[in-house]
């Protein structure tokens, strides 16, 4: 509500140059009028702060991605699981003999499950077997999506009847056909801003509650009513999914809302301490053991590939396609966003012919098609000569293994020999 | 607890940094806890006495509790690392400083893949095989009836765990086979440690 003409939404920037020395007044901002300064082009400034930080932000989760990737990945180390296991399990900075005795029953039921996996596979299922697994899995896809396709065609009922009903709406979400109903009626940008903003801050709230509810009020119960010695158990992945759920919204909402990730850097902060106090006062840990750098390379990659990826399209489709609102934000009046950059090319290539030849890179590189099919090219060739690289070196670790086995062959055979030549020997002395 | 009594001397301390893995706070803790295990009278030259096993397994990181153990393999990481020549298991303070520098967040995985061999191969042949895959498999899941695997699981775990590791399909897992299964487990350096 109040936050609206503030500087969280996108409609309070203003779309004019600040501090322009040839403008006649100062426009908008709260800087102190000095004599000498600089002039700051609001628009280009937007535009190049989130282009940056989401370039920055790719380039940091693909280094967490090819760092986590090399600890957890080794060539052809898909087979031979149990031996990891028997070898590598055992925790010896344990010493608590409650957690000893856990560590015990994890390792052997590890161990059974693997080798019942194991006799699975060796023994595969029968036809019927596999069509009624097969049938299973089908209903339970069918069902899940089914709910979900219930439950969005329900909201777009229901926010149809807000819309009649003329109630101050908060279920926008048809941010792109612009039929919304929010309270900056002229400024989408800052609707579907308010709206992450809201997410957002329902996300923090429904957070604590799952922490109080869940783990404090459960303990509780299970202490003082059940008289057991079990403490609830902490869900490492429910609660990275939605840290996951979390940094997302915050990636799709910086174009409209510039200061959300101050909202969730504050949140997160908040969020770990409270976690952190109710993990050590009311959890156990969690009785299936967690394989942490196989795990975090997992999340890592669900956090690069649909969220952040995901988050990304959908900015520079907004960016390249989207026509701004005429009346508020940094981009008034302009067909898209885009044109930001164009104009300010055109202006650098009027006012300095020397670096005539940086105009060129928008228009032959970035919106000629050709150049992009040429890199998207490129990046497959790349990929599939990597695939061939790997599959040769499967290749060459299988051969040499088969020449190991065949040289220990060769070494007891000669072993033989010789001892038959010995005892030979010995018989006729 | 005396303080001056019971303090390294500083050429030791020095040696004993350049040799082990461990810092200069983590080789004076570990005084402080080996010359604990002595009775009062032999502290002073606790660089030089042996402290027999039964004392050793008093240290809460080896400590066998009144039903089980805590660490099963604490006989094991006792034989190892002594150097006794009458075979009794007693450990000196460089013994132990040895043992805790193996065990310490600075050793390298050569060195610890070394030692953890050494510690499972039960029977001391220099190679890993059957009945002591069976052993440590044993000491693994613990000493509970309904804990342990049943012998058909036994059979097939072991037959697996060969498939797997011997290379040169001798039926024993040597030194060289074993660091190879190692170096595929990222998590062994962190699990293979004890902090004092």
């Amino acid at each position: 509500g109040s936050f609206t003409h503030s500087l969280l939404y996108y409609g309070y920037y203003s779309n004019t140059t600040l501090n322009d020395p040839s403008a006649s007044s100062p426009s908008g901002n709260t800087s102190p009028p000095r004599a000498t300064q600089l002039p700051y082009n609001m628009p280009l400034a937007y535009v190049f702060t989130i282009g940056a930080s989401f370039f920055a932000t790719c380039i940091l989760l693909m280094y967490s991605i090819y760092h986590s990737f090399g600890k957890s990945y080794r060539v052809g180390s898909s087979t031979g699981v149990l031996a990891i296991k028997v070898f590598c399990a055992w925790d010896f900075k344990v010493v608590q003999r409650r957690s000893v005795k856990l560590q015990s029953e994890n390792i052997c039921t590890q161990l059974k499950e693997l080798l019942a996996e194991q006799r699975l596979r060796s023994c595969p299922l029968s036809l019927p077997q596999r069509l009624r697994h097969i049938t299973v899995l089908l209903l339970a896809w069918l069902l899940a999506l089914g709910t979900v396709l219930g439950c969005v065609v329900a909201v777009y009922y229901f926010s149809e009847h807000m819309h009649a009903a003329r109630a101050s709406a908060w279920l926008c979400y048809q941010w792109l056909s612009r039929r919304v109903v929010c309270s900056a009626k002229e400024c989408w940008e800052t609707c579907v801003g308010q709206d992450l903003y809201r997410f957002v801050v329902m996300d923090f709230i429904f957070t604590l509650l799952d922490t109080g509810f869940g783990e404090l009020l459960w303990r509780l119960i299970l202490e003082k009513k059940l008289k057991s010695k079990q403490k609830p158990e902490f869900d490492i992945a429910r609660n990275v999914l939605e840290l996951i759920y979390g940094q997302t919204l915050t990636w799709l909402g910086v174009l409209f809302a510039p200061l959300l990730p101050a909202v969730q850097v504050l949140k997160l902060l908040l969020l770990f301490y409270i976690k952190k106090t109710s993990l050590m006062q009311n959890c156990q840990s969690p009785s299936k053991p967690w394989q942490a750098s196989h795990m975090s390379t997992v999340f890592i990659t669900l956090l690069f590939f649909p969220s952040f990826l995901g988050a990304a399209v959908f900015v520079s489709y907004t960016i390249w396609s989207v026509k701004p609102s005429e009346t508020c934000g940094p981009f008034q009046g302009l067909q898209t966003i885009y044109q930001t950059l164009k104009v300010w090319v055109e202006l650098l290539e009027e006012s300095n012919p020397n670096i005539a030849w940086f105009s060129w890179i928008p228009q032959y590189l970035v919106e000629n098609t050709i150049f992009l099919f040429f890199l998207t090219g490129v990046v497959l060739a790349i990929i599939y000569l990597n695939i061939h690289v790997l599959r040769g070196q499967h290749r060459i670790i299988r051969l040499l293994e088969e020449q190991i086995a065949n040289e220990g062959e060769d070494k007891r055979f000669l072993i033989r020999k010789i001892r038959s030549i010995y005892e030979h020997k010995e018989h006729c002395a | 607890m005396g303080g001056s009594s019971s303090l390294l001397p500083q050429e030791a301390l020095g040696e004993y940094q350049e040799l082990t893995f461990l810092n200069k706070q983590e080789i004076l803790l570990a005084y402080k806890r080996f010359s604990e295990l002595l009775p009062r009278e032999q502290r002073e030259n606790a660089c030089s006495v042996r402290v027999p096993k039964s004392q050793i397994l008093t240290l809460p990181e080896l400590r066998p509790s009144p039903s089980r153990q805590a660490n099963p393999f604490q006989h094991r990481i006792c034989h190892v690392f002594s150097t006794s020549e009458d075979g009794d298991d007693s450990m000196s303070f460089e013994d132990f400083l040895d043992m805790l520098s193996v065990f310490s967040d600075a050793a390298t995985s050569d060195i610890k893949s070394r030692y953890a061999f050494r510690i499972f191969d039960f029977d001391d042949d220099g190679v890993l095989d059957g009945k002591d895959l069976e052993k440590l498999v044993n000491c693994l899941t613990g000493q509970g009836e309904e804990a342990r695997l049943s012998s058909i699981e036994m059979e097939q775990l072991i037959r697996n765990v060969l498939e797997e590791s011997d290379i040169d399909k001798d039926g024993t897992i040597n030194l060289s086979e074993f660091q190879h299964v190692i170096s595929r487990s990222p998590d062994f350096v962190s699990s293979f440690k004890i902090v004092l």
